[in-house]
């Protein structure tokens, strides 16, 4: 039975993370130059530092509850608040240093607030700079991202009987490979759950279902055999 | 249960303040040493004829660079923190090893993508290469020092109820990945929007066309790295150490708080979430207030 | 690459040999990691090549950890020393699978990749089974629990193998890139690693820890001036100092 616990919660935290990093607002290298939209680093790494954030409040909370979404929460407000900071921290720094109006690149009206982004764009960029859009998707984004991280971490622990150390660097272990998975399926860069890659979303999905599948056959296998 | 007491208190605000050392100067180390996505620029201008006297320093990005230097730190201070030193030499040691493997990594990564840009004709100096080295040791020394020390308070000084299970070389490694990433995600906008390109027209995206032809010439003769970071020191390192510092800040205070409020710890538990998820709410308004206001104060796209 | 695999399976079955020998065997794991992560991201793989580094070193470390696990299957014997081969096989097996879900699902266009994520994810597993038996004396499960991973000086192996194997091609990036630096880089950060795991293995064992600090010292100097020399031979020019070249 733990067997199957096991199982669920690793690829349900996989499907999770995937699912997170595609609604990352991630505009890569050029993103750092304004000259596309998002947060101006590599979607593994932002999600990977969110769901760090996470996964330390998650571990904490684990030892005080073992309420599988008390934990899963943690994690994910924890990894919520991390990017809610830095997005805004980069709009300030957009805004207030470099003068420039957040716009998205690929719609020309924000899908949630329906503010025009058209007539504010510098001509020959990808948008810049975080609109109202991708800041909400990359809450939401690191909301999911996060509850998989702490997912896989409770399983782990609960289920598989790793030591905290020990789960800790496994769960972060398995958070990367699904994390990079992704980031090859959107090449690197995307918007917001508005932008046309992320119906590609998908094949992501397969790809990740089978990834943690794998990484669950060697979590099990270390519990199994390794007597924990 | 865990009852609140001041010096949890006083540790979550030192632990809050060190971040924000830590912020600051970690994004001040990326600009001594051109690092992370802005390098690409520096990268491409040899590519295209624009030789420069910038410190092309390719450390694989910062989350991994950052993870290795505050995990090398923490292990080695863990290390001797077993074996009987006191935390006071211990973590300035582990940070002194740590700024060691970073000169190394600096040196190597610079002089290879020096070297690997040949047939544009970009020559290796000397100067800049050597006198870089000692800013981006000492800058990332503190930043370094400040992150192992809030490992030590969080893995062995809290109180036993709100110590962290994980290790502090574990600590290390979480904490380094998320300021490196916060780093190049927040601070490095302004080495790379603004002062890259600071002769272009403010105010607006870099288009395509400007990429790698950066500002090779500073106030006064030719600019290198030193002159980049006293620039990026007015805004985006005291930016980049805000948002970390507020990061751990509300992180530890929205459990502070729910463990005052709430009577069972899945009380406790819930109550911090519920705070945080308010928290969030309350960022994302200002967030929509902060590009209302930009739309409204700078207007619609005016240039050409 | 042949070489490599061999040695480095060799110092991790055998877990008798003194450090500084294992640790030859994990430098060379290092190198081939790296040179396989040059032969992908020379294709261009457009999330950048720390990505690559971190896939194999995630996937590697939780499939070495299934290999150290097979000490509970194989206590005594031949066993207790062949079981770490299982574990190897078991993580080429699981890279091989990533390789193909990354090409058939994902559609990554790259001709070498389904091989390559198969020998990255065996370079890292291998990697972290030396270390581990360096710094635990044995690569059991057990005691790899109690004195690599409780101490948490797992995290610092982790990193520094995935940054040994992406950092020398991301730093020597460029078109003039040449293989053979490339590859000596890759050694100086192995030194590196193998020079921490000696500073934490003194305190354990002086004889063992000292001498892997010498080795690695030795390896680490001739690796570093031999990498800087190669680099201020082969670039354009190395001047003291000088003024830029101004366009016309």
């Amino acid at each position: 039975m733990d067997l199957i616990v096991l199982f669920i919660c690793i690829v349900a935290g996989g499907i999770l993370t995937s699912i997170g990093v595609h609604m990352m607002p991630v505009g890569g290298a050029p993103a750092a130059m304004g000259t596309a939209t998002g947060i101006a680093t590599g979607v593994t790494m932002i999600s990977t530092g969110a769901a760090m954030t996470g996964l330390f409040t998650a571990s904490t909370v684990e030892t005080m509850t073992s309420n599988i979404w008390l934990v899963a929460l943690s994690g994910a407000v924890g990894s919520m608040l991390m990017m809610a900071f830095t997005m805004l921290g980069g709009n300030i720094i957009y805004i207030l240093a470099a003068g420039i109006v957040p716009v998205s690149g690929r719609v020309d009206v924000d899908p949630i607030t329906k503010r025009p982004f058209l007539p504010f764009k510098t001509p020959q960029t990808d948008g810049h700079g975080t609109p109202d859009v991708s800041y909400i998707s990359g809450v939401m984004g690191a909301f999911l991202g996060g509850s998989g991280g702490a997912l896989i971490y409770y399983g782990l622990v609960n289920y598989a009987d790793f030591s905290a150390p020990l789960a800790g660097i496994s769960a972060m272990g398995i958070f990367l490979t699904n994390a990079v998975l992704s980031a090859y399926n959107i090449g690197g860069t995307i918007e917001g759950f508005h932008d046309p890659k992320f119906k590609l979303l998908p094949r992501a999905l397969k790809a990740c279902f089978i990834g943690s599948l794998i990484c669950a056959v060697f979590a099990s296998l270390i519990s199994y055999a390794g007597g924990l | 249960m865990i009852t609140i007491t001041i010096a949890i208190v006083a540790l979550a605000l030192v632990v809050a303040f060190l971040a924000l050392i830590a912020g600051t100067f970690e994004d001040l180390e990326s600009d001594v040493g051109s690092q992370s996505n802005p390098n690409s620029q520096v990268q491409l201008a040899a590519q295209i004829g624009y030789v420069n006297r910038f410190f092309n320093k390719a450390i694989s990005g910062e989350p991994p660079s950052y993870g290795v230097y505050c995990a090398v730190s923490a292990g080695i201070a863990w290390l001797l923190l077993n074996n009987g030193l006191a935390a006071i030499l211990a973590i300035p040691i582990g940070a002194g090893v740590a700024a060691i493997v970073h000169v190394t990594l600096a040196s190597t990564a610079h002089l290879g993508r020096v070297s690997a840009q040949k047939r544009f004709e970009q020559p290796i100096y000397m100067d800049v290469f050597i006198r870089q080295l000692l800013p981006i040791a000492t800058h990332g020394f503190i930043a370094v020092l400040s992150i192992t020390t809030i490992c030590y308070i969080q893995a062995s000084v809290m109180p036993a109820e709100m110590q962290s299970v994980f290790p502090m070389p574990l600590l290390g490694l979480i904490w380094g990945i998320t300021i490196g990433s916060i780093g190049s995600s927040v601070g490095d906008v302004h080495y790379g929007t603004e002062r890259e390109f600071q002769d272009r027209p403010f105010g607006e995206g870099k288009r395509v066309t400007y990429h790698g032809k950066i500002t090779r010439y500073a106030e006064c003769g030719i600019r290198n790295q030193n002159d980049i970071v006293y620039f990026c020191a007015k805004h985006g390192g005291p930016v980049t150490g805000l948002v970390f510092g507020s990061i751990l800040l509300f992180e530890n205070w929205r459990s502070l708080l729910g463990f005052m409020i709430g009577m069972t710890p899945e009380a406790q538990v819930g109550w911090s979430i519920g705070i945080g998820v308010g928290i969030v709410i309350v960022l994302i308004v200002i967030n929509y207030l902060l590009v209302g206001f930009a739309r409204k104060k700078y207007g619609e796209f005016v240039g050409e | 690459m042949i070489i490599a695999l061999a040695v480095s399976v060799i110092t991790a079955v055998a877990t008798e040999l003194p450090p500084a020998i294992k640790a030859i065997g994990l430098i060379l794991a290092i190198a081939w990691g790296a040179d396989v992560v040059r032969t992908i991201t020379h294709y261009g793989i457009g999330t950048g090549v720390p990505s690559i580094g971190m896939l194999a070193l995630g996937m590697g470390m939780v499939g070495a950890f299934a290999g150290m696990s097979m000490s509970g299957f194989f206590p005594t014997g031949a066993g207790s020393y062949a079981g770490v081969l299982i574990g190897v096989a078991l993580v080429a097996i699981g890279g091989l699978i990533y390789g193909l879900v990354t090409v058939k699902i994902i559609k990554m266009e790259i001709p070498v990749l389904i091989r390559g994520l198969a020998e990255l994810c065996t370079a890292g597993a291998l990697v972290v089974i030396n270390a581990s038996s360096m710094l635990a004396g044995t690569w059991h499960l057990d005691a790899v629990l109690g004195s690599v991973v409780a101490s948490g000086w797992i995290a610092v192996i982790f990193i520094l193998s995935a940054m040994g194997m992406l950092h020398p091609y991301n730093a020597c990036l460029g078109p003039d890139e040449r293989r053979g630096r490339t590859l000596t880089l890759s050694v100086e950060i192995g030194a590196i690693l193998c020079i921490i795991l000696g500073i934490n293995l003194v305190f354990v064992d002086p004889v063992d820890g000292s001498l892997l600090i010498l080795v690695s010292l030795i390896i680490w100097i001739a690796s570093y001036v031999s990498f800087v020399k190669a680099c201020m031979r082969e670039a354009y020019e190395t001047v003291g100092t000088g003024l830029i070249k101004t366009l016309g």
